[in-house]
């Protein structure tokens, strides 16, 4: 691989933090109920559970893209209930977003889906070139920048969006189910993708039903029927109990 | 050598001819087309019934009915009408012209000698002036000469209610073709909308602001509705110009038909339909982009 394109973030604050946080779809039941919790700046974490356990809305909370029914979310100590709209996408920008069906603009070659959100940013074509070649020759794609998504592997799409994700060096990285369509082989490797973006600042936060993918010195969160659990032994280098 | 080096120009987010959108462009294409020709017949009618309405109101036509006592009686009412002011100019019809208007009736057999045709005089009188027919038979009377004049009241206002309902009707079937191009474009801008949600939701998850979304649909759409009005109107005043070729030199009804040769009027009102079209599409867009957003992508 190249060396890394992506810079690191050394503010030391939390990067989301949840308080008593419920959901629920319309009128029905609460999918998440009184979840507390903070992520430390440039921590590593997993999220697991079963099928409906609420793993997806957790992360849609995080993402903004759904608003909680009640409690507090804090996104980079900015009280989320309290942002102009105008605001959101400036957030937005300083997070990176996967999600499993990948999400790639399907007539925009690779090389055009991960300039993406630079170019959203109304960055010059010139000052990001460079960039995407590195970054794609890094995750894997240096020979596939032309592609179109169609013809590319389950893996490629995979990475393909990761990249995506990360381009414009997002502070956070969220991830939902990103082995879920990649075999063991291809999943092991984009964990040791996420692993490295970590290791460069990036605060991250996957969620997966796949236990054997975690890496030992991540945090663990587990959520059940809603509920979300965190190891009482975490030391707060990663997610933490609010 | 870079490797980006001759990667120029980005991927177009929205490509210009998506193949959803064709059925709907051909659609807008035939509406433009009629709408362009609807307007134009709006234009050629009135400025048409104008033209006509000008020639009747500044003429008056005196019939002078000859005796054997005056045989100069037409004569004598072209020197009194000359002695008016108001009067341009005074025409006699050629007698055979005027017997050849009775032949439908009579037949092609000539007329007995000692009935003799009423001569017809055309008069112009100046714009805007009213003459007083009734005046002017009491003039005709008092020199002792039978003579009628008329100025043609009776056939103006037929003439008027025709051209009336003529426009009216081409009025309202231009307003229709608008709603229907107005409303074509909304459906057309909001089955667009639905068929690239994904991207919506794609741009809105990097930190595209609404506008920016709002101005890259509305753009395209725009950049759409004026192909489609382009085309239509292009279509409509080729067809028009053949029809002009075809029916040159013909009088009457055929008048109604929009000369496009005739200056660049025409085809700058028709040039109208592309940039309504590509207003009310871009329009269309940004206004439906923004409640989808805000609707629906935002928390």
């Amino acid at each position: 691989m190249s060396s890394h394109p992506l810079s690191t973030q050394p503010e030391d604050e939390d990067s989301i933090r949840f308080e008593h946080v419920g959901m629920r779809y319309g009128r029905g039941e609460e999918v998440l109920n009184d979840v507390s919790f903070t992520l430390k700046k440039g921590s590593m974490n997993f999220l697991t559970g079963p099928s409906g356990a609420g793993k997806s809305s957790l992360l849609k909370l995080m993402y903004l893209n759904m608003r909680p029914s009640r409690g507090l979310i804090t996104l980079f100590g900015q009280d989320t209930s309290q942002i102009d709209i105008g605001a959101i996408p400036v957030l937005k920008r300083r997070m990176g977003v996967v999600l499993q069906d990948f999400r790639l603009i399907q007539h925009l070659n690779v090389f055009e889906n991960v300039a993406l959100p630079l170019r959203v940013a109304g960055v010059k074509r010139d000052a990001y070139q460079e960039n995407v070649v590195s970054l794609l020759k890094w995750v894997g794609l240096g020979d596939r920048m032309r592609a179109l998504p169609p013809t590319l592997s389950g893996g490629e799409k995979q990475r393909a969006a990761i990249a995506r994700a990360v381009i414009s060096k997002p502070e956070i990285l969220i991830a939902d189910e990103p082995t879920g369509n990649v075999d063991m082989e291809i999943g092991k490797r984009l964990i040791r993708l996420f692993s490295e973006l970590n290791r460069l600042g990036t605060t991250v936060i996957i969620a997966t039903h796949d236990l054997s993918l975690i890496p030992s010195g991540a945090t663990h969160m587990t959520l059940n029927n809603g509920v979300l659990t965190i190891p009482e032994n975490d030391n707060g280098s990663g997610a933490a109990n609010v | 050598m870079s490797e980006t080096d001759n990667w120029d120009k980005a991927q177009p987010l929205l490509p210009a001819n998506s193949p959803q959108d064709r059925p709907m462009f051909i659609i807008l294409m035939i509406l433009a087309f009629l709408a362009t020709l609807s307007l134009l017949s709006i234009k050629s009618s009135f400025s048409t019934a104008k033209s006509w309405q000008a020639e009747l109101q500044n003429t008056l036509t005196v019939q002078v009915i000859p005796t054997v006592e005056i045989p100069d009686a037409a004569e004598q009412v072209k020197s009194i009408l000359e002695n008016k002011p108001d009067v341009i100019s005074i025409a006699e019809l050629d007698p055979e012209y005027s017997a050849s208007l009775l032949a439908p009736w009579l037949g092609e057999t000539p007329l007995p000698d000692d009935i003799q045709l009423p001569a017809l005089l055309s008069v112009s009188t100046l714009p805007g002036q009213e003459f007083d027919i009734d005046v002017l038979e009491t003039e005709f009377n008092q020199a002792g000469l039978n003579a009628s004049v008329d100025n043609h009241q009776q056939w103006s206002t037929d003439f008027k209610k025709s051209v009336l309902a003529v426009q009216t009707l081409a009025i309202l079937a231009f307003i229709l073709i608008f709603t229907a191009i107005a409303t074509a474009i909304v459906f057309a801008t909001r089955a667009g909308l639905s068929g690239r949600r994904m991207l919506i939701d794609v741009l809105h998850q990097i930190g595209a602001a609404p506008d920016y979304t709002a101005k890259l649909f509305s753009r395209r759409f725009a950049l759409s509705g004026f192909k489609a009005g382009l085309f239509g109107a292009i279509a409509a005043l080729i067809i028009l110009f053949f029809l002009g070729l075809i029916t040159a030199g013909a009088v009457g009804s055929m008048k109604f038909i929009p000369d496009i040769k005739s200056g660049p009027a025409n085809i700058l009102l028709a040039a109208l339909i592309p940039v309504v079209m590509a207003g009310i599409a871009g329009l269309s867009a940004w206004r439906t982009v923004l409640k989808t957003l805000f609707d629906e992508v935002y928390p």
